[in-house]
C-alpha cells in the first residue's frame, strides 16, 4: 500500500477553505470529497512520526499517527462524511465550510504529536464550532454562541498557559503522558475538562446543542466532545481523579435528561452521560478500559450523530423540538423514525448494535478493574441512559401521541443517506465487533463481546430498565412532558456567577470614574500652578504650560520608581 | 402506525430476551457471579431515573423562546 505522510486532517482544511470560496450549489460535492480524501489519507499513512520540525526551540511534529490518533481520525472521517451527506442549513451559506473546518481541525489535532500543533487546530475547530451558532440568524443561538466563545476561550487560555508551564518545565512539547500533579499538567486537564463537558462545564454543550441547526447540533455531537475525550486518553489515561469525574457526569445528569423538555437538550445530557462512562473507562486506565473508552467513543459518536440528525429533520417540520409540542411523527418520518430507534437500541447497549459491542467491554474492564462498586455504577448509568435517552427521545418524537397537526409527510432527502451510512455503521460494528476492536489501542483480540455471560447481563439489564419505563407508563407515574426549561448548573452561571461579574465590572467602572475624576482634578491643578508659574514670562511660552507640567509629573514619578527600584535591588 | 406497532413488537422481543436472560441466568448459576443482579441494577435505576426525573421537574424554570 501506498503511505502518503500528510496530516488528514488537512484534506478537511483545504475543503473548507474551498467550500466557502466556492458556488453554493458546488459545496456539498467539495464537502463529500474532502471528507472521503481524508478517509483514504487516514487509511493510507503509516504509523510513526512524520513531518517533524524544529520551531522556537521546540520539537514539533505536524503528524504522528498510532492507534490511538487512528481511532479517533477515522471516526472523525466517518462523521464528516455523514455531514456532508447531510447538507447544511440552507439560512446559513457558510455552514458547509464551517461544519469541513469543525471536522478538519478536531481531524489534524488528533494527528498532531505536540501541544503547539494540537492547539492551532483544536483553535481552528473551536473556532468553527461557535461560528456555527454565530452565524445563525436567530439572536438566541448568537447569545449562546457568544458564551459558548467564552468558554472555549477559557479553554484555550488553559491549554495554553499548561502548555507553556509544561514547556519550562522541562518536558518538551511533546504531547504524550501529562501528571495533574504538575501545574502544566493540571491547567490542561481543566481544558479538556471544559471541552469534555465535565460537571459545570457541560452547560455550554446543553446550550449550543439545542441552538445549533440539525447539522450544526450532530456536527457539535461528533467532534467537540469527544476531542476532549481524546486529549483525556491522550495524556491521563489511569488517573484515579477521572473515575470520580466521569462517574460524577454519567450520574447525575440522568435526572436532569429525564426531566428536558427539550429533546435537544436532552440529547446533550445524555451525550454527557456517555463521555462520563468514556471518562471513567479512562481513570481506570488499564488495557482493557482504555480500548473500552476508546470503543464507546465510537459508538457514542455513531449513535449520537444519528439521533441529533432525526431530531433535526422533526425540528425542520415543525421548527421545534420540545416534547410537549410533538409527538408521532413515526406516522409521516417512518424511515427516520426507525433510525432514530436504532440509535436509541445501540445507546441502550442491545446486541447486534455497535452500543453493545462497547458496553460489553467497558463493563469487562470496570468488573476486571477489581471495584465491584464501580461494575454497578456503571450497569447503572447505563440502566439509566436506557430510561433517559434510548427510550424518552425516541418516543417522545416519534411514538408519543401527536400534541400538534403533523405536517404532511416528507420526501426523500439526503439526510436519509447520511442517517443510513451511521445506521449501517452501527449495525456492522454490532455484528462484527472485531472490525472495530483491530482499531483500537490494545486490541482486546480474545474478547467475545457475544459470550452467553455478557449477552445475559447487557441484556437483563437493558430490558428490565426498559421494563420500569413500561411499568410507570402504565402506572400513569411516568413524568409528563410539560413546557418549561431545567435548571442545573445555569443558577450557578447565568445566576450566582453572571451577578458576580457584573458587580465586578461595577466596582471597576467605578474605580475607572474615579480615577478619572482625580486625574482630571490633578491635571487642573497642575495645569493652574504651571500657568501661574507662566504668567510672569513671555505670551508665547503660555500654552506649553499644562502639558510642561504633565511632563515634569510623569518625570518626577519615574524618577522616583527608579530610586525606589535602585534603593530595592542594593 | 405501522411504525407505532412495530416498536411495540420490538419492545416486547427486548423484553421477553430480557426475561429470558434472567430465567437461563437463574438456572444456569453462576453464569454471572450474582444471578438476577443487572436486571435489579436495571429495574431499580430505571424506577430512580423516573423519580429523579420528577424532582428535577421541580426545579423548571419557564421555556426559553423558540
Amino acid at each position: 500500500m501506498i503511505a502518503i505522510e500528510i496530516n488528514p486532517g488537512l484534506a478537511l482544511l483545504v475543503g473548507a477553505l474551498a467550500a466557502l470560496l466556492a458556488p453554493q450549489g458546488w459545496r456539498p460535492t467539495v464537502a463529500l470529497v474532502a471528507s472521503l480524501a481524508a478517509l483514504a489519507l487516514a487509511f493510507t499513512t503509516s504509523f510513526g512520526e512524520h513531518a517533524t520540525f524544529a520551531q522556537i526551540g521546540l520539537k514539533l511534529v505536524a503528524l504522528r499517527l498510532d492507534a490511538l490518533s487512528q481511532t479517533f481520525g477515522v471516526l472523525f472521517a466517518l462523521a464528516s462524511i455523514m455531514l456532508a451527506l447531510h447538507g447544511a442549513d440552507p439560512e446559513t451559506p457558510a455552514e458547509t465550510g464551517l461544519l469541513l473546518l469543525l471536522a478538519g481541525g478536531a481531524m489534524t489535532a488528533v494527528y498532531s504529536g505536540d501541544f503547539i500543533s494540537f492547539v492551532a487546530a483544536a483553535e481552528l475547530s473551536t473556532l468553527a464550532a461557535v461560528a456555527l451558532l454565530l452565524l445563525r440568524k436567530d439572536w438566541t443561538a448568537q447569545e449562546i454562541g457568544m458564551r459558548a466563545l467564552g468558554w472555549q476561550a477559557l479553554s484555550s487560555l488553559l491549554f495554553l498557559s499548561g502548555a507553556a508551564f509544561s514547556i519550562v518545565e522541562g518536558r518538551g512539547a511533546d504531547f504524550a503522558r501529562l501528571s495533574p500533579h504538575t501545574v502544566g499538567g493540571a491547567l490542561i486537564l481543566a481544558a479538556f475538562g471544559v471541552k469534555a463537558g465535565f460537571p459545570v462545564a457541560h452547560v455550554w454543550l446543553k446550550e449550543a446543542t439545542a441552538r445549533a441547526s440539525g447539522a450544526g447540533a450532530a456536527g457539535l455531537v461528533a467532534f467537540t466532545t469527544t476531542l476532549g475525550v481524546y486529549g483525556l486518553m491522550r495524556g491521563y489515561a489511569g488517573e484515579p481523579a477521572l473515575i470520580w469525574i466521569g462517574l460524577v457526569m454519567a450520574i447525575l445528569p440522568a435526572a436532569f435528561a429525564m426531566a428536558e423538555n427539550d429533546l435537544r437538550r436532552a440529547l446533550a445530557y445524555g451525550l454527557v452521560v456517555q463521555t462520563g462512562v468514556i471518562v471513567t473507562a479512562i481513570g481506570v486506565g488499564t488495557p482493557v478500559a482504555l480500548s473500552a473508552a476508546a470503543a464507546h467513543a465510537f459508538a457514542t459518536v455513531l449513535a449520537f450523530i444519528l439521533l441529533a440528525m432525526a431530531l433535526g429533520a422533526v425540528r425542520e417540520r415543525t421548527g421545534s423540538c420540545r416534547a410537549s409540542d410533538i409527538g408521532g411523527f413515526a406516522r409521516i418520518m417512518p424511515a427516520t423514525a426507525a433510525l432514530a430507534a436504532l440509535a436509541a437500541a445501540s445507546i441502550a447497549g442491545l446486541p447486534l448494535t455497535a452500543g453493545y459491542a462497547s458496553l460489553a467491554l467497558v463493563l469487562e474492564a470496570a468488573e476486571k478493574s477489581g471495584h465491584a462498586w464501580l461494575h454497578f455504577a456503571l450497569a447503572g448509568a447505563i440502566a439509566a441512559a436506557v430510561a433517559h435517552t434510548a427510550i424518552k427521545i425516541p418516543y417522545a418524537a416519534f411514538f408519543a401521541p401527536p400534541r400538534k397537526a403533523l405536517p404532511e409527510q416528507g420526501l426523500f432527502a439526503s439526510h436519509h443517506l447520511a442517517m443510513l451510512i451511521a445506521a449501517v455503521l452501527i449495525v456492522g460494528i454490532g455484528v462484527i465487533p472485531g472490525w472495530l476492536y483491530s482499531f483500537l489501542p490494545s486490541e482486546p483480540a480474545r474478547f467475545a463481546p457475544y459470550e452467553w455471560r455478557r449477552l445475559a447481563g447487557l441484556m437483563q439489564l437493558s430490558a428490565f430498565a426498559g421494563l420500569a419505563v413500561i411499568a410507570a407508563r402504565l402506572l400513569r407515574v411516568y413524568p409528563q412532558e410539560r413546557p418549561g426549561e431545567v435548571r442545573d448548573a445555569d443558577w450557578l452561571i447565568h445566576g450566582v456567577l453572571w451577578r458576580g461579574v457584573q458587580r465586578a465590572g461595577g466596582l471597576l467602572q467605578g474605580l475607572n470614574d474615579a480615577w478619572g475624576r482625580g486625574e482630571g482634578r490633578l491635571g487642573g491643578w497642575l495645569a493652574a500652578l504651571a500657568a501661574r508659574a507662566f504668567s510672569r514670562t513671555d505670551l508665547p511660552w503660555r500654552p506649553l504650560a499644562a502639558p510642561a507640567a504633565w511632563l515634569l509629573f510623569v518625570a518626577a514619578a519615574g524618577l522616583a520608581f527608579l530610586l525606589g527600584y535602585v534603593s530595592l535591588q542594593a | 402506525m405501522r411504525t407505532v406497532w412495530l416498536g411495540w413488537v420490538l419492545g416486547a422481543v427486548v423484553l421477553l430476551a430480557g426475561g429470558g436472560a434472567l430465567a437461563a441466568d437463574f438456572a444456569a448459576t453462576p453464569v454471572s457471579g450474582s444471578p438476577g443482579a443487572l436486571a435489579g441494577v436495571g429495574f431499580g435505576v430505571g424506577l430512580a431515573t423516573l423519580a429523579l426525573g420528577w424532582i428535577a421537574r421541580l426545579m423548571q424554570g419557564p421555556a426559553p423562546a423558540e
